[in-house]
């Protein structure tokens, strides 16, 4: 049985008070404070890291730093980073028993940030030492729900029943009245049959069956019939997972409103954390939800509101993203080398890859520790962007 | 027109206009040049035998005195206005062998006269019992006011109004007096829907407007509601302004200064709070200068001038014990206990808390809130001691905890009691931040790793879904300057012993929460700190639920 942690924030007034424990060996549990002033000063290293426009930035502007000019970058200045949010986040004792549970089968850690620290790539974290060991290194990193989520009435879909099932995949939906270049446009671009994202799919396909029905996979892409009554009816074929590459936005600049975090379906209106509650769509046991910016939409840092209501329509584990992906055309726009390199693809296969797997959490960090070791050895085109900003919650014994 | 004569008529019609002047400078707050005025014309009246007129003098002497809290001379003014209309009604009910006597008014005077004088009688012992801080028999006061709705003088529904209007703003504003803002609620929506209503109205307008305006304003800072506040204090100063009535002006001075100190403006609460005080010293409004004195205390605190604060809080507290306001001394005790704590005089500071308790306890008004308020702050001392004293700083620290941690669990259970993101915010700003970082932060101090870990367990089991305010004002500066939140329907004392609700569509679970158990191998947390909470306070901060296990 492995090792199972738990790492968690509480923000009260000014200070941040932290706790790392092991489950089961409650003795060993270690406290520490974060100083406002270290958290302060963390959170607005990360932000000059991503692509989420900083007060004063167009969206472009903000795409143009994360990709071209900012930490994350090139390798070195993204270690920096890494090391110093590990150093400010973590205390020396919280590492130091880390370190102690670092075994095989890798132990489990669980996160549960505060609001504040809601967009830290935790896996990322490096220990403040010569060797700079990444969190993703020494234990599987987990997003945890809150126990009110957690104990909510709800009646979670298990993927031993429904591994068997087709997948739902809604992938890049046509947001009424958008131009594919405007805001809520294209994510993905126009799908044809040469690109490697349509080749996974097609060989998806060709192994099992996948919903919705189509005969290529061209037509999973930019559907227009991808709306409320649509998703309610897909859900209803007990699909064993569920993907959406796609629009989500947070509230509009509204604090304490996560239920208002939404996904942009084929639909006039966006659908909410709260429809979603109120609908009770039963979800699959199963969803990764791939938020994704044009260089065009919102800031995405309220994917716990969606993640909580997938979690209470039945989903056990919930890949999301901790903020919004840059796109293909975004990427190449500003990455010099890039070539005709797909980053986004690479991180949609990945995660599609990895909810078909036994240990889906694991899989997806497994991923990431590829990725971060390519990136760490000077491959530019494994930008942490991508890899650094997925996040697996799992509740009910998930991994 | 009783009187017939061309010398009578004269008479009174100047007697009228000097009633008329020693309203105006009553209106103007010149209480003792009215006061004057009325006495003088009340043994003129008193020879020329004109009831209806000295029953004017005595309803505006009532006022006057109720304003200056002058009790005893409110009664008094009551009982001859009630002596008089008796004398009236019995006659009027009576064809008795008097009624002929008395001959110069008619019947329908009489009936105007008692019908007119009864209310106003009703109204002064409304505002006395409302003074007197009987809250339920100035309520019953108010209704026998608003239920007298009698058409037959139509001459005399304006000066009706304006008493209900009045009567009102005294009873809400004497129930904000003793923390019981949540009652004044609905007094305050009438007032500020008739006193909006009369925009551009004359001197009693004006005057209900400015006493109106400005009590609302302060109910808005003391509800932690400091953008209302703003505009309402800045119209009823403009309006004091114009009628030149310079108590009111400095009255809205001072509750902009108790605003700009909730907001931390404290350079800006020092200079309205000296602007304020010279014309309420004048006019010897004693619960007012209390309160000025109390934030030139604070702003000594801020300075870090301690002998200072400590004189200028003992002025405060000796105007509050000549007017007799248990919750102010309270309150005021507790907030000169800081200046023990900074000098480290603990011994003393826990004794001034200790008489503050006691008057607590024998104050039949006082609600958990203010109890959970007092052993966070008794938490507080014992922190201070702990820290000065390391040598025995665990067994203080371990006391501190006893008392803060349990407080912290009652504030922040009502919190989630509450429905609306927004009041919850406002609880959690006004109320809860600063005691649940106190518990967190003595039980990080004592070194006990279990408390704190348990206390961080239990503050995530919500989910941090919302965000939430990160200011956080030092502990001194709330003492007794804490905002009420009434963002309740209910009473907050007894929300919190609601059943849990799901919250429509809503991720933040409401009521309190089940019993947590963090590990397999642990027993539920806190168990302890929640039975306190619910034995000091009769908050229900554990929900009758199965227990939740917070591993994943």
């Amino acid at each position: 049985m492995a090792v199972t942690l738990v790492l968690r924030f509480a923000d009260v007034g000014i200070a941040t008070y932290a706790s790392l424990r092991v489950v089961g060996e409650p003795e060993r549990s270690v406290t520490w404070l974060v100083a406002e002033s270290d958290l302060v000063a963390a959170l607005d290293q990360l932000s000059a890291a991503l692509p989420d426009p900083r007060p004063s930035e167009t969206r472009r502007d903000g795409l143009e730093r994360a990709i071209a000019t900012g930490p994350f970058a090139v390798p070195a200045t993204e270690l920096a980073i890494a090391r110093s949010l590990g150093a400010q986040l973590l205390a020396p004792g919280a590492w130091r028993l880390l370190t102690e549970c670092v075994a095989s089968p890798r132990a489990a850690l669980f996160v549960s940030p505060s609001a504040r620290l809601a967009r830290v790539p935790w896996g990322s974290l490096a220990m403040p030492n010569d060797e700079g060991a990444r969190l993703m290194e020494l234990a599987d990193v987990l997003m945890a729900a809150p126990s009110n989520i957690v104990h909510s009435a709800r009646t979670p879909a298990h993927w031993d029943d429904r591994r068997d099932g087709p997948p739902l995949l809604i992938l890049d939906p046509r947001v009424p009245g958008q131009r594919p270049d405007s805001a809520l446009g294209s994510v993905l671009g126009r799908p044809s049959a040469e690109t490697p994202l349509v080749q996974h799919f097609t060989e998806l396909m060709r192994c099992r069956a996948v919903l919705p029905d189509v005969s290529t996979a061209v037509e999973l892409f930019r559907r227009a019939d991808a709306d409320r009554p649509w998703l309610a009816r897909q859900l209803d074929q007990k699909p064993s997972r569920l993907l959406f590459v796609g629009h989500a936005t947070a509230a509009d600049g509204d604090v304490g409103h996560a239920d208002r975090a939404a996904l942009h379906l084929a639909d006039e209106r966006p659908l909410t954390a709260a429809d979603l509650m109120s609908a009770k769509l039963p979800m699959p046991p199963r969803v990764a939800m791939m938020a994704c910016a044009s260089g065009g939409d919102y800031q995405f840092d309220e994917a716990t509101g969606l993640v909580a209501a997938l979690i209470l329509g039945g989903a056990q584990l919930v890949t999301a993203t901790l903020w919004s992906l840059p796109t293909a055309a975004g990427y190449r726009q500003f990455a010099g080398a890039a070539g005709d390199h797909d980053p986004m693809a690479e991180a949609i296969i990945a995660v599609d890859r990895a909810h078909e797997n036994a240990h889906a959490g694991g899989a997806v960090n497994r991923w990431q520790r590829e990725q971060m070791r390519r990136w760490r050895d000077g491959d530019t085109s494994a930008s942490p962007l991508y890899w650094a900003a997925l996040a697996t919650f799992a509740v009910d014994g998930a991994r | 027109m009783p009187g017939t004569s061309a010398a009578s008529y004269d008479w009174h019609v100047t007697i009228l206009a000097e009633l008329e002047r020693a309203r105006r400078l009553a209106f103007a707050a010149d209480e003792i040049a009215a006061k004057e005025l009325l006495l003088s014309l009340e043994s003129q009246i008193e020879q020329a035998d004109r009831d209806d007129l000295l029953l004017e003098v005595f309803a505006q002497l009532g006022e006057i005195y109720l304003v200056r809290t002058a009790y005893d001379g409110v009664e008094e003014a009551l009982r001859r206005i009630r002596d008089c209309l008796g004398i009236h009604r019995a006659i009027r009910a009576d064809t008795g062998p008097e009624s002929a006597e008395q001959g110069t008014m008619s019947d329908a005077e009489v009936d105007h006269m008692i019908c007119r004088y009864s209310r106003r009688a009703q109204f002064l012992q409304t505002g006395l019992a409302a003074a007197y801080g009987d809250h339920d028999a100035a309520a019953a006061g108010l209704l026998v006011l608003t239920d007298d709705t009698a058409a037959a003088f139509p001459d005399l529904a304006a000066e009706h109004r304006f008493l209900i209007t009045y009567a009102r703003i005294l009873c809400a504003t004497a129930l904000c007096d003793d923390d019981l803002h949540v009652r004044s609620v609905p007094l305050w929506e009438q007032v500020i829907g008739a006193i909006d209503a009369t925009a551009d109205g004359g001197e009693f307008d004006d005057y209900l407007l400015v006493l109106g305006a400005t009590g609302y304003g302060r109910f808005c800072v003391e509800t932690g509601r400091l953008s209302e506040a703003e505009p309402w204090l800045q119209r009823a100063g403009a309006r004091a302004q114009r009628r030149d009535w310079k108590l009111a002006t400095a009255r809205t001075q001072l509750e902009r200064a108790t605003a700009a100190w909730a907001a931390d403006d404290r350079a800006q609460a020092q200079s309205l709070v000296h602007e304020a005080y010279p014309a309420i010293a004048e006019h010897a409004r004693a619960h007012d200068v209390s309160r000025c004195w109390l934030y030139f205390g604070l702003i000594s605190i801020s300075v870090g001038a301690l002998d200072d604060a400590d004189e200028r809080l003992g002025h405060a507290e000796r105007h509050w014990r000549e007017v007799n306001k248990p919750l102010h001394i309270h309150r005021i005790l507790l907030q000169r206990s800081w200046i023990d704590i900074f000098r480290g005089e603990f011994g003393p500071a826990l004794e001034r808390v200790a008489k503050a308790r006691e008057l607590l306890d024998s104050w039949p008004r006082h609600s958990w809130l203010q109890y959970a308020r007092l052993d966070d702050h008794l938490g507080s001392i014992w922190r201070a001691d702990a820290l000065a004293d390391p040598a025995n700083a665990a067994a203080k620290l371990e006391r501190a905890a006893e008392l803060k941690v349990p407080a912290a669990l009652a504030v922040d259970s009502v919190r989630h009691s509450m429905t609306d993101a927004d009041a919850r915010m406002r609880w959690a700003t006004r109320v809860s931040v600063r005691i649940l970082a106190g518990a967190f932060a003595v039980a990080w101090e004592w070194g006990n790793t279990e408390l704190v870990s348990e206390l961080v367990e239990y503050h995530s089991a919500r989910g941090s879904f919302s965000s939430e305010s990160h200011t956080q004002a030092a502990d001194w500066t709330e003492t007794a300057t804490a905002a009420v939140p009434v963002d309740t329907a209910d009473e907050y004392a007894l929300v919190a012993a609601g059943s849990p609700s799901p919250g429509g569509g809503s991720l933040t679970r409401l009521g309190p929460l089940p019993p947590l158990q963090m590990d397999p191998r642990g027993a539920p947390i806190m168990s302890r700190y929640r039975a306190l909470a619910f034995q000091r306070y009769g908050c229900d901060v554990t929900a009758d639920e199965a227990t939740w296990s917070t591993w994943p």
